[in-house]
């Protein structure tokens, strides 16, 4: 079988609040000094779901990840093939900057395509810097295959992907005829430590590039000129306000007061 | 010195105040056993007294065997060499121990003293005590034996006369001394409540002790039943030098024996007695007793670097396999280790996790390990000779199934336990081999202490979800100079200093000391990044690798030669371990720099703290760099401070719980280990407990609201820092609201009043 | 400038969901004149469509089949595109749930336009629509307009008013067609096993952090949680705390969790990352309970107080045990 993970580097989620800061005339985050970009987490755990698979499935199984981005997310694609991953791709091509879900689903489905044997593509839920949760479903809408979002765990037998899907009250479990698309949640649990012999492997693999055109897209259907999206202003909102600091010489008198506070806020 | 950690060349037990040398320690060493040496003393001025006389003994007398002896000899020494030779084959099953050849003068010195000397067996008073009554007693009879060969064998006949009757004296009292050894180790065993020693008992245990026992009555006994039907009737006066067999010869007289009876009784004894005596020198090869010989030899093969260090994996990316997986993956030199191990308990005894009733006993751990390697050893011993497949011998995973994962994770790499092993074991390193395997070669880690490692990794610092960044501790501090290559120290804060909250105050306390000792200094705000240390610990030795060779890089760049440091962790990685990456640097912690500015009097304690506190010996300032008195001259120089020291302190002070990555981790079993140790200094009474260490304050102030719920009365967690700040810039860092300043109150001049011990 | 809004109703209980009603709110004021339509789908569809009328819909198309009851990707899509076909909205509303979050995404490719996701404001003005909608994990908004027609928004839980008064005016109902082929199949539920209060349903939340040290932090949160009231409050818990196995991840609060707004939310041991923010910024009032003084949760609180959880936590307990 022939897998494909989906990864995207992004800018590190937890970068201090008072480091985070966005040019409101470019609506683009300015990137925080010394806080390096890193593989967006769902990411990660989809590639540690297409791992478990192959684990059971056999070692005939391939895993290829894809990043669409800059030069710089090699380095996501590395951390990926260090986790067990067999090859790489990066997509990169000015063309590509400044897209939205459907130019970025675009890009890697006609990746995806170009590949050909693909069985099962899996995709984090959402990219934690955009947090839409798009891009999965919009590979499987190009590719025509089925897709379920949000698995806790995947599993393939028989040409078919078996997907536990987390709901707001549980779970389900979904079956689906492969080809497919996954996109995995945090319940299925951390991404692997890479072994340091694989770290090693990974560091020595080349990874292939392609630009719009190998892809065979035109410039004008992909990036900013093909997004549908239009990003009209990124701010950052102001929050809360006024924090009621309940004081006290002790924490029962903490407690006392809080209950106090509360009770004149008509909350209890 | 003997609060070494082992035989490390000076881990500067350093007092950086010139004049006030190192405060004279009493030392006990050996003084135990004056009185015996005094006694043998008057004997011999006994002998030289009394009247000149002819005394002597027919050499086997009674028996006419005599020839047994060294039949039984010419078998010991063979089964001594099978011994050997059946672990040394063992042993090389191990990978080559790299640096042995080095400093032999220093471990020639370590023999002697820490095998030969057994300085740390008397770590432990009564079990010293205990020891070395057995250990000069089993000397002084070997050589009473000995010259009783000589004397026969070679017909030198020396034991004749004057001399005779003092050797008899002497025997005597060191098997008298023997017998006391064996009675305390009889008391321990048997009567005292559970001890350390009982935690793996077996049965050759009952047969050592109580072998040595028997030994040493028969001993007595042949003896007695000799003079009994000799010099008691000829020689009286002669008799009475061997003072114990005489009182028992007596005896035998009140039983009123026959002088057949009592030739036979002879005769049982001493075969009895002869045959003993063979068997329990056998023991050596099939127990513990081997000690005897690799204890000494352990001595020898001890590091003679920091225990603060550890090895480096040298060409990593060329290794095939990471760390230790497979018993044959160690060092021979750690495997020797392994047979030297006597089950005394101390290391459990004095390990964090096992006091806190969590999976790591270092004494089993070692059993743990020896018992694998005799089963497995030989097979793969077998299998390196045939060119088989040395892997696949064991059916069972040393590093994971052996070794269980969750015990490896629970070592502090406090150092307590190589401090107290009488063997010189040096455990951490080798449960540190053993992290490595599973981290970098099996990539199996808790998740807590894997969020770890992939923040170091991400984001160069463990502090998952902080919310600081490296430069918020500067507010509200007026200038803080970058380190530019032109200052004399680079002030290192730390991961912890600059994004945990409660360590922000203690770095600002020291920047504003360092300021008001005029110190020239920098630091690197933005530029800072884990050095390493936690993943080093943590078994991964290639991210350490990376970081220390980019932070020495840096380092160098930017010139650097004097380095301040927050924390006792990086300060022991740069001192101890940056060296392997070709990064020497002058390495200061806080309290040394301190203390220093205090003793040049560019800092003043100008205000009075009546307070009492104790004090928390962190494991990377004390046991493994020795640093134990800086602190407390501190304390010292603070007037109206009320010291009281814990019970377990210095070199024996017990670690707060975070070592070894434990700070990042969910801890397993009964206790916490942190909550153990706020109990201790809860337990001392004290209004505030004093470290100098970011995770020590961190863990305190975690444990303090368990052990004491109430928040009225509860001690409360400093930096020797913020300490020494309050002292010398006031309680609000600059003014004297609420302070009484030193001279003014009616302690004044009295410096501190130590309630220590 | 009138325009016509289709909203993707989801039925509970044989009425409209409440966000569904909140939807129409929205679509009614966003459609200044125009039409407002909704889908309802499943066995209980068309009793449901008198409600959604009077919660501001002119028409409902109605798929009354009972297939449509379980959420299936290719049977709902079909339906929401065949109810698009015939109303030509200018923007198609739904909400951020697990069925918008699927839909949402898939109707936008299968149309050839696009969606916002978990929009928290929708607007429409002389650029056309316009929604806006956290990004970043939180820590930032971004306002989007649509190139291509329908816009597509999913819209989150109360972020909008439903209607203060009933529409009135005489409905339309449309049937659809009934469910037609899915590729999946649902091989299994497992509702998740959660004693008592729904998190979304509970009027009070007390959530912990990985600040609360281990599992045993969520015994005193259950403490709290009882004396509030074991019918009105209900535990939760961060990211952190639910991925380090301390508390049931069906009980996670944030971005990637539930999204919760009851009237009273005690974080506990939180330090108020923006993705746990996510979750709990609709809450009327919020209590941050933290040692950290620096916390972000107290930015956004109404109350805070810096104090040890376990120092704190038991005389709290006391008191609102005493206050009745």
């Amino acid at each position: 079988m022939h897998f494909v993970v989906c990864a995207k580097q992004i800018p590190d989620p937890e970068t201090p609040p008072a480091a985070f800061r966005i040019d409101e005339q470019s609506n683009e985050v300015v990137p925080a000094q010394g806080i390096a970009p890193v593989l967006s987490q769902f990411d990660g755990m989809a590639a540690e779901a297409a791992l478990r698979v192959k684990e059971t499935a056999g070692d005939d199984t391939k895993i290829t990840v894809i990043s669409m981005g800059k030069e710089s997310a090699q380095a996501a694609i590395k951390q990926v093939l260090a986790m067990g991953a067999d090859e790489g791709l990066l997509l990169e091509d000015d063309a590509f900057e400044g897209g939205d879900s459907y130019t970025t689903a675009t890009v890697l489905s006609a990746a995806i395509e170009k590949l050909g044997d693909v069985d099962a593509v899996f995709c984090g839920r959402q990219a934690a810097d955009w947090d839409m949760g798009q891009v999965g479903l919009g590979i499987s809408e190009l590719m025509n295959w089925p897709g379920s979002i949000i698995a806790s765990d995947v599993q393939v037998a028989d040409g078919k992907m078996s997907v536990k899907r987390v709901l707001a009250d549980g779970f389900e479990t979904v079956e689906v005829p492969m080809p497919a698309v996954v996109t995995v949640s945090n319940e299925l649990g951390e991404p692997r430590y890479p072994k340091l012999q694989q770290i090693m492997q990974a560091a020595r693999k080349t990874v292939n590039t392609m630009t719009a055109a190998d892809l065979g897209l035109d410039a004008s259907s992909v990036g900013a000129a093909g997004a549908r999206l239009k990003l009209e202003r990124l701010f950052i909102p102001e929050v809360g306000g006024d924090c009621d600091m309940i004081e006290g010489e002790s924490p029962e008198e903490q407690a006392q007061a809080l209950v106090a506070a509360l009770r004149e806020a008509k909350v209890l | 010195m003997a609060a070494l950690v082992d035989g490390a060349p000076e881990p500067q037990e350093s007092s950086p105040i010139p004049g006030q040398g190192k405060p004279a320690r009493v030392r006990f060493v050996g003084a135990w056993w004056a009185p015996a040496l005094a006694l043998s003393g008057v004997g011999l001025v006994g002998a030289a007294e009394a009247q000149r006389s002819n005394a002597g003994r027919e050499i086997f007398f009674n028996i006419e065997q005599g020839w047994a002896v060294y039949a039984l000899m010419a078998a010991l020494v063979g089964l001594l060499a099978y011994g050997i030779v059946r672990h040394a084959t063992l042993w090389m099953i191990g990978k080559p121990t790299p640096g042995l050849l080095g400093e032999v003068p220093l471990r020639f010195r370590n023999a002697l003293r820490l095998g030969i000397g057994q300085e740390k067996v008397r770590r432990d008073p009564y079990a010293g005590i205990m020891h070395t009554c057995i250990f000069f007693s089993i000397v002084v009879l070997t050589i009473v034996t000995a010259q009783v060969a000589i004397d026969d064998d070679l017909g030198l006949h020396f034991l004749q006369g004057d001399y005779y009757l003092f050797f008899s004296f002497y025997g005597d009292l060191f098997g008298l001394i023997g017998l006391v050894g064996v009675g305390m180790a009889l008391y321990r065993r048997y009567f005292d409540d559970l001890h350390r020693i009982r935690w793996d008992e077996r049965v050759e245990d009952h047969l050592i002790i109580g072998g040595l026992g028997l030994l040493l009555l028969s001993g007595f006994l042949v003896e007695a039943f000799r003079i009994n039907v000799t010099e008691l009737e000829q020689h009286p006066e002669w008799a009475k030098w061997s003072f114990v067999a005489w009182g028992l010869a007596e005896a035998l007289n009140v039983i009123d024996l026959t002088e057949g009876q009592t030739l036979t009784g002879h005769v049982w004894m001493w075969w009895g007695h002869i045959v003993l005596a063979f068997a329990w020198l056998g023991l050596i090869v099939f127990t513990r007793l081997d000690h005897i010989f690799f204890a000494p030899v352990n001595a020898f093969l001890l590091r003679t670097d920091s225990p603060g260090r550890l090895a480096t994996i040298e060409n990593i990316e060329e290794q095939e396999v990471f760390g230790v997986g497979q018993i044959q993956d160690f060092t021979w030199k750690q495997l020797f280790e392994l047979d030297a191990c006597v089950r005394c308990g101390r290391c459990s005894e004095v390990c964090p996790a096992n006091v806190a009733g969590q999976p790591l006993s270092p004494m089993h751990l070692i059993q743990d390990l020896k018992a694998h390697l005799a089963s497995v050893g030989p097979d793969i011993q077998r299998a390196g000779h045939e060119e088989g497949d040395v892997r696949a011998v064991s059916p069972l995973a040393m590093t994971g199934e052996v070794i269980g994962d969750e015990t490896l994770w629970a070592c502090r790499t406090c150092g307590a336990c190589m401090q107290e092993c009488p063997v010189m074991i040096e455990h951490v390193p080798t449960i540190v081999d053993m992290r490595r395997y599973l981290v970098m070669d099996e990539a199996r880690i808790p998740a807590s202490a894997q969020q770890a490692l992939e923040n170091i990794e991400m984001r160069g610092h463990p502090w998952r979800g902080t919310t600081l960044e490296r430069t918020t501790w500067m507010e509200g501090l007026g200038d803080v100079p970058l380190f530019d290559g032109s200052q004399e120290y680079l002030y290192w804060v730390g991961c912890s200093g600059s994004l945990v909250e409660r360590n922000l105050p203690v770095t600002q306390s020291v920047f504003r000391l360092l300021r008001e000792a005029g110190a020239s200094f920098g630091v690197l705000g933005q530029e800072e990044t884990c050095n390493g240390d936690p993943a080093r610990r943590m078994g991964n030795e290639y991210l350490f690798q990376i970081l220390a060779q980019q932070l020495v890089e840096t380092f160098k760049a930017k010139q650097v030669q004097r380095v301040i440091t927050n924390c006792p962790h990086c300060f022991n990685t740069f001192k101890n371990e940056y060296p392997q990456f070709d990064g020497h640097f002058e390495v200061l912690h806080h309290t040394e720099f301190l203390v220093q500015a205090l003793d040049e009097g560019k800092l003043t304690p100008r205000f009075a703290l009546d307070e009492s506190m104790t004090y928390h010996d962190s494991c990377y300032l004390g046991r493994m760099n020795g640093q134990y008195e800086a602190p407390r001259q501190i304390i010292e120089v603070i007037d109206g401070a009320e010291f009281t020291e814990m019970k377990r302190t210095r070199s024996k002070g017990l670690c707060c719980g975070a070592g070894g990555g434990n700070m990042w981790q969910e801890e397993v079993g009964e206790r916490r280990v942190n909550h153990v140790r706020t109990e201790e200094a809860v337990g001392t009474g004290a209004d505030q407990v004093v470290s100098n260490c970011p995770f020590c304050i961190q863990m305190f102030e975690d444990g303090i609201p368990s052990i004491q719920p109430e928040e009225e009365g509860r001690i409360a967690a400093f930096d020797i820092a913020e300490l020494l700040e309050r002292a010398v810039l006031g309680p609000d860092g600059a003014g004297s609201d609420g302070a009484r300043p030193a001279g003014a109150g009616a302690e004044a001049g009295t410096g501190a009043s130590s309630t220590g011990q | 400038m009138a325009q016509d809004i289709l909203v993707i109703g989801e039925v509970e209980d044989g009425a409209p969901a409440s966000v569904t009603a909140e939807l129409l709110g929205a679509a009614r004021r966003l459609a200044d004149g125009g039409n407002v339509s909704v889908t309802l789908l499943g066995a209980a569809a068309a009793g449901a469509a008198d409600a959604a009328f009077a919660a501001g819909a002119d028409r409902a198309y109605v798929g009354a089949d009972g297939a449509y009851d379980e959420f299936q990707p290719d049977q709902w899509i079909a339906a929401a595109q065949a109810a698009v076909e015939q109303a030509s909205p200018a923007a198609v509303l739904m909400a951020q749930s697990g069925i918008g979050r699927d839909l949402a995404p898939r109707l936008a490719f299968r149309l050839d336009s696009a969606a916002a996701m978990d929009c928290v404001a929708v607007e429409s003005g002389d650029g056309g629509f316009r929604a806006t909608r956290p990004c970043y994990g939180g820590n930032a908004q971004a306002t989007y307009s649509f190139a291509t027609s329908p816009a597509i928004a999913t819209v989150r839980a109360k972020s909008q008013e439903p209607l203060a008064d009933p529409h009135s005016g005489a409905g339309e109902t449309v049937e659809l067609a009934a469910a037609g082929e899915s590729r999946g199949t649902i091989a299994g539920r497992e509702q998740a096993v959660s004693e008592g209060l729904q998190l979304q349903d509970a009027s009070m939340v007390v959530s912990g952090g990985r600040g609360l040290g281990g599992p045993e932090g969520f015994e005193v949160m259950e403490a709290l949680a009882s004396a509030l009231g074991d019918d009105k409050a209900a535990v939760g818990a961060s990211r952190a705390a639910c991925d380090l196995g301390w508390y049931p991840v069906s009980q996670q609060v944030g971005l990637t969790g539930k999204v919760v707004t009851p009237d009273l939310y005690i974080a506990v041991a939180i330090s108020g990352a923006s993705q746990h923010m996510a979750g709990c910024s609709g809450s009327k009032t919020i209590v941050a309970i933290n040692r950290d003084e620096e916390a972000n949760i107290f930015k956004s609180a109404r109350f805070g107080v810096v104090a040890d959880y376990k120092a704190v936590l038991p005389p709290l307990i006391e008191a609102i045990k005493a206050a009745g």
